[in-house]
């Protein structure tokens, strides 16, 4: 006999009254295991996975992606077959429910589904569990249809290898000998994790770096930072360079794209959100400026601002680091002459800017004290080639050491 | 004393605690163990190491005096016995010590409880500072109502083992394995034994073959047995105790023993950390052994039944690998229970309701001992095997056995088992002879219905 129980969001932490559902792990109709993990909630503090605490079948799934949810509030159904005994209950408990009169009836339901009792040596089920493959859906050849550890490693060779496109780092335990530290990891650092290796196996990057003559730049923001001061926003030269890139993007639209490589399609972006990498305790986080062509300097400084304060204090939420069409990250701030970023998948390029540095430099024949900013740019070179990358890094070479040319209004120029 | 930082605070030191203190230290970390009272714990203090010492000689002068030919009088001195069993003790408890030590583990002795997050005080000691932990305070023997354990008349399983004088006369209440292997021990020293079970028969919840066994064999080494029966009233005298049973029967016995059953070993602090309880006590963990807080695990006979050392000796591993990072589970297919009477009696894997109930195609097959020449040769063709299988795919789902070495021919059932071998693999695998070992070889073959020392007789086929 089927119940159906609901599962609320559990008390994660200290203090956290509420929670994002980022993704569901799990879809209606899918079977959970006990402690399978059935969803990703943002809190205020960090990622966390939801684990089911109970086996059965997903009935329904009653918040959205994105969706804010209370602690205690209900997030799904979860249909259970019999009565399963749950975690840390006693055998001999068991034992008495099994014995009650109805137990023949519902014995028959159970019996269908532990039938398949999975056949494999103990050595076997530990692989499994240290690859996290679940061996009902491994098809043993061994002897009698036992499940061999060569069934396990090509299921998961073939299955959770491709499903989730992701390489996996080889670890080589130090066993024993030498003194470790394991930190575990969680959250945001576990998802910065998973996309660093997905975009590094999906996206062949080609580099390309460039120097500008950022003395206008400066000077711009010299005139600009006082106005803006006037109107309670802080300039920095990142608006700046959005606003140049937007541009160069216009006319380069292969890099404000993706590509949808199953399908066989570029997908080109008519519209421009553009990321901001922000370094945060618990790890990097993307948010990125949407519309950022529709938007005035001031006003994109000023969500600059919000956005990299909720990132440091962990509130950025899906709304926020969702639909990014290229990303810039500030490479240099600490130091670096030049590096060079990994793209934000499934973005098509990424954007480092460095440090500003006064030397000396020649203007019209002139020697003179001038500023100048390296710039790199990562790319994918599955359909965008150099050339074409290198005239969009002139451009913005262009724009960036004339500002005017890309504060004045569109066409003008042209 | 400053606080210390610990990766891992074990506290007991018995067999859910001390294997995975070990392991952890094997796997990089830091690990202090703290132990209340005596390293190795209920297992080889007051359990399984002293009461299997205590069976060895007993066995041994039960089947000399038995064999009718061996000539002579033969005695127990009792106080030898006893310090040679708690030489035994001693040692396999200083064995612990002396690995743990190896291994870098630094002992704490004391009772411990948990102050606040992560902090472990030990009395007398101090303050651990700990990033996880593992709780196996065991289980600790229940008390009957009424009935005091005074350490002189009344004795408890630890308590009956600082005896130094053999008693003439002992009463066990309690009918479960611990009664059931210190009634068989007793009355083979010479002890006049009753043992009183409220349950209508012996080892209530086991294998129904397995009670009429243990009464069978506990009669024949002279037990009196009082199934359905229960203790009206005990009145202590001096140095031994009348007693009147719910049937009415009256007696005076030098000891009682009072074997009812086992309960958690609780340390405080639990409510405040977080840690979820059972009904009974019992820590509630998932298959990684993990508590209802992230940074404290449990293992052994606290995270709730079986009560068994090498159960507990499994959780505390697997315990210790997830805590070093690791992500594996305890999901044993075969955890098997041993009861050192004589013939010994073993079990493992499911029974047939069980097996049934689980959807198996099941088939039982039982087959006495009396085909195993080596069984007849160690005095016990009285016993039997049983086997429970599935009739489709012939695999092995469970076994029972009575007969001279159970307690290490199960094993192999085990094993049979966990690997998924079906009832032919058994049979086509060579056993040595003569060994009591062949009866797996047999008891698959009669399965197949082919045994080669068993007679099976043909009826001839009826038309109705």
């Amino acid at each position: 006999m089927p119940r159906i129980e609901k599962i609320k969001l559990p008390d994660i932490g200290e203090g956290v009254a509420e929670g994002e559902i980022v993704r569901w792990l799990v879809k209606e109709g899918d079977e959970v295991k006990q402690f399978q993990s059935l969803v990703e909630v943002l809190t205020d503090k960090a990622t966390v996975e939801i684990p089911s605490p109970y086996s059965g079948r997903v009935k329904k799934l009653l918040a959205r992606e994105g969706e804010r949810i209370r602690v205690g509030s209900p997030i799904a159904e979860i249909e259970i077959e019999g009565g399963e005994a749950p975690a840390g209950e006693n055998v001999e408990e068991a034992v008495k429910v099994e014995e009650k009169p109805q137990a023949a009836a519902q014995a028959i339901e159970v019996g269908e589904k532990a039938r398949q009792i999975i056949r494999a040596p103990p050595s076997v089920r530990r692989l499994a569990q240290e690859l996290g493959v679940d061996l009902s859906l491994v098809k043993g050849t061994g002897p009698g249809g036992i499940i061999t550890k060569e069934d396990v490693m090509r299921f998961y060779e073939e299955n959770i290898k491709r499903q989730k496109q992701e390489a996996r780092v080889a670890v080589q335990e130090t066993v024993g000998v030498r003194p470790v530290e394991r930190i575990p990891l969680r959250g945001i650092k576990r998802r910065m994790a998973e996309r660093m290796i997905e975009a590094k196996a999906r996206i062949p990057h080609v580099y390309l770096a460039e120097e500008v003559d950022a003395t206008e730049l400066v000077r711009l923001r010299e005139n600009l930072k006082q106005i803006a001061e006037s109107k309670g926003v802080k300039l920095t030269f990142l608006p700046l360079v959005i606003k140049a890139v937007v541009k160069a993007l216009k006319e380069y639209p292969l890099l404000n794209s993706t590509l949808d490589y199953e399908k066989g399609e570029i997908i080109v972006k008519k519209y421009y959100n553009i990321g901001i990498a922000v370094d945060t305790e618990q790890g990097l986080v993307v948010p990125n400026i949407k519309d950022a062509d529709k938007k005035g300097l001031f006003q994109i400084a000023r969500e600059i601002e919000e956005l990299a304060s909720k990132a440091r204090e962990g509130k950025v939420g899906l709304e926020d680091i969702r639909d990014g069409t290229f990303t810039i990250t500030n490479i240099g701030s600490i130091g670096s002459t030049i590096g060079f970023p990994i793209i934000n998948y499934p973005e098509s390029a990424i954007l480092g800017i460095h440090r500003i540095v006064r030397r000396p430099g020649y203007y019209e024949d002139r020697l003179e004290p001038r500023y100048y900013m390296n710039i790199s740019l990562s790319f994918d070179h599955r359909f965008i080639e150099g050339g074409y990358a290198s005239r969009f890094l002139a451009a913005l070479k262009r724009y960036l050491e004339n500002p005017l040319l890309f504060l004045a209004p569109e066409d003008e120029f042209r | 004393m400053g606080m210390d930082r610990y990766d891992l605070v074990v506290i007991g030191g018995g067999p859910g605690g001390y294997p995975g203190a070990i392991r952890a230290s094997q796997l990089g970390l830091r690990v202090a163990l703290v132990e209340a009272s005596r390293l190795g714990g209920e297992c080889t203090n007051y359990g399984c190491i002293p009461t299997k010492a205590m069976i060895r000689p007993a066995n041994i002068l039960w089947s000399l005096r038995s064999m009718g030919f061996v000539k002579g009088n033969l005695d127990l001195a009792f106080d030898e016995y006893m310090e040679w069993v708690s030489s035994i003790t001693n040692r396999i408890s200083g064995g612990v010590e002396m690995l743990l030590k190896g291994y870098g583990v630094d002992l704490y002795r004391g009772v411990a409880s948990l102050t606040s997050e992560g902090i472990i005080s030990v009395e007398g000691i101090g303050d651990l500072r700990a990033g996880k932990i593992l709780i196996a305070t065991g289980t600790e023997p229940s008390d009957l109502p009424g009935v005091a354990v005074d350490g002189e008349v009344i004795h408890n399983n630890r308590t009956i083992l600082g005896i130094r004088r053999k008693p003439s006369s002992i009463l066990i209440i309690g009918g479960g394995y611990i009664g059931v292997e210190f009634a068989g021990l007793f009355a083979k020293i010479g002890v006049e034994v009753r043992l009183v079970e409220i349950m209508p028969s012996l080892l209530p919840g086991m294998d129904q073959d397995l009670s009429r066994a243990a009464e069978r064999i506990l009669r024949e080494s002279g037990v009196k047995i009082y199934t359905g029966t229960t203790v009206s009233s005990i009145a202590k005298r001096q140095s031994e105790a009348d007693v009147e049973l719910s049937n009415g029967e009256r007696f005076s016995v030098e000891k009682i023993l009072v074997a009812v059953g086992r309960k958690p070993t609780r340390i405080s602090g639990l409510d405040r950390a977080g840690v979820g309880v059972d009904g009974k006590g019992y820590i509630k963990v998932d298959d990684g052994m993990r508590t209802s807080n992230p940074n404290i695990y449990a293992s052994g006979d606290i995270a709730g039944p079986l009560l068994l050392a090498h159960k507990a000796f499994m959780q505390s591993i697997v315990a210790a690998e997830n805590i070093a990072g690791g992500r594996v589970k305890y999901d044993p297919r075969a955890v098997p229970s041993v009861i050192f009477t004589e013939p010994e009696m073993a079990f493992v894997g499911m029974g047939e309701e069980e097996a049934r109930k689980h959807g198996y195609n099941t088939k039982s097959v039982k087959m006495p001992m009396g085909g195993i020449a080596r069984a007849i040769i160690e005095g016990s063709e009285e016993g039997f095997a049983k086997v429970v299988y599935d009739d489709d795919t012939k695999q092995v789902l469970g076994f029972v056995i009575v007969s001279p070495h159970a307690s290490e021919l199960i094993s192999e059932a085990s094993l049979a088992i966990e690997m998924g071998a079906s009832i032919e693999d058994l049979a086509l695998t060579i056993h040595p002879h003569p060994t009591v070992s062949e009866i797996f070889e047999e008891i698959s073959e009669l399965a197949l219905g082919r045994p080669k020392h068993f007679l099976v007789r043909r009826r001839p086929s009826r038309v109705s």
